[in-house]
């Protein structure tokens, strides 16, 4: 009975800690929740090693058994609703007014809810998104209704992809693609608008601007493995955007497009 | 003066829509979509008036951190929920991309300077974050600390 207790706890640390990093928390906060479950569930010197891609435990338990854990994690898009919850219900935990078994079955339908927005209203959004944001970047009003309509399709071809197996790298340089064919052709046709202005604030909502400023936060807490991984997948994601605007660029000017 | 309220519309209104595809709590919204606004006008006044673009990263981001941190003591909630989307309009994703676009296109030389600028800039946001949280951690626990003597105490006097 007590094991199981114990190993519950450092299960449900874990899952924890696995929620706040699957959303896009920061690596330290993954920690510190999993550490303060731990603590509060009378695990005795807990360790945990969050990396961007699993989650590492171990503690004792009185004088003799060893937990240990290991859960792989697979990142998605940030979800501020599912942080906010987890640091809440790990609250109510260590100030004593959850069970840990009730700790556990509310995270794990936290991670089984699958709250996403439909398509239409997604593609409503992208779209008055980038629309703002080309105002934002200075841009006209010729600007906000081409990058609108990238932005509708950019929603309209990536979430979709998103969702099955497809890699992020594809994802990002079909969405990169699809927003350069569409704010070139929108320009050159209408003769309006700045194509520059245009695909920036259209590949906005691809952009991993909060990604790399994450994983620099995380190198200075000292995470420095977690900061050069997520460095690296910024990166990646960046340049797998930059190259499907890229070629489809090169073709638009080889097909006679002016930049 | 036009400009800046246009700045601090569009950008109210592009950080609130984007807040819903971040799958912000309802409450939270409105309350990040004026902070964001606030920070990204305060970034383009103290660009323009300073011509220090780290300068203007590092105190509007300042900005938005402490205005987390207030924000996230009012309504109990994480300071990142609130973080996250005020910084939105200003992070540089725009200079990541630009980074690599030129790096395809063999602009070896704008490729280095977009992504010098790119890098000080994420590097004035880190640290005006980390400087934030640092501080109102410091706040956080001398509060609870004094909080839970005060509750000895009562605890005592009323033994």
């Amino acid at each position: 009975m007590e094991d199981e207790q114990m190993s519950l706890i450092a299960d449900t640390a874990m899952l924890a800690g696995t929620l706040i990093l699957e959303n896009g928390g920061e690596t330290y906060r993954a920690e510190e929740t999993a550490l303060r479950v731990c603590e509060a569930g009378g695990i005795v010197s807990p360790e945990i090693l969050a990396l961007p891609t699993g989650i590492l435990l171990s503690g004792n338990q009185g004088m003799r058994t060893e937990q240990h854990g290991l859960m792989r994690i697979h990142q998605s898009a940030v979800h501020l609703y599912k942080l906010e919850r987890t640091n809440s219900y790990c609250r109510a935990y260590t100030r004593g007014d959850m069970t840990v078994e009730e700790l556990s079955e509310r995270l794990l339908a936290l991670r089984a809810s699958e709250k996403t927005i439909p398509l239409p209203l997604n593609a409503v959004l992208s779209g008055l998104t980038t629309a703002a944001f080309a105002i934002m970047l200075n841009g006209g009003i010729h600007d906000a209704w081409m990058a609108m309509i990238c932005g509708i399709l950019l929603a309209l071809s990536t979430a979709p992809l998103a969702k099955s197996t497809i890699s992020t790298v594809t994802v990002n340089m079909t969405g990169g693609a699809v927003v350069a064919a569409t704010a070139a052709v929108l320009t050159s046709l209408t003769g309006k608008g700045t194509l520059d202005i245009i695909l920036v604030s259209s590949t906005m909502p691809l952009l991993p601007g909060l990604a790399t400023l994450n994983a620099v936060r995380d190198a200075m807490c000292g995470d420095l493995v977690s900061g050069n991984a997520r460095l690296l997948r910024a990166m990646l994601s960046a340049l797998s955007i930059a190259a499907g605007v890229g070629v489809t660029l090169a073709i638009y000017v080889s097909v006679g497009g002016l930049l | 003066m036009i400009s800046y309220l246009i700045w601090f519309v569009s950008s109210a209104v592009g950080t609130c829509l984007f807040s819903f595809m971040m799958h912000a709590p309802r409450r939270a919204i409105l309350p990040n979509s004026i902070l964001a606004g606030t920070a990204y006008t305060v970034f383009m006044l103290v660009s323009n008036q300073l011509h220090s673009e780290p300068m203007a990263y590092f105190l509007a981001t300042m900005l938005a951190a402490v205005g987390s941190e207030l924000l996230a003591t009012l309504g109990k909630m994480p300071a990142m929920i609130f973080l996250f989307p005020s910084v939105i309009p200003m992070v540089p994703g725009i200079g990541i991309y630009r980074t690599m676009l030129y790096l395809i296109q063999k602009k070896y030389e704008a490729f280095l300077d977009t992504g010098t600028q790119t890098l000080i800039a994420l590097g004035a946001m880190a640290v005006a974050i980390a400087l934030t949280n640092e501080i109102a951690r410091r706040v956080h626990s001398s509060v609870r600390q004094r909080t839970q003597f005060a509750r000895k105490q009562e605890g005592e006097h009323h033994l």
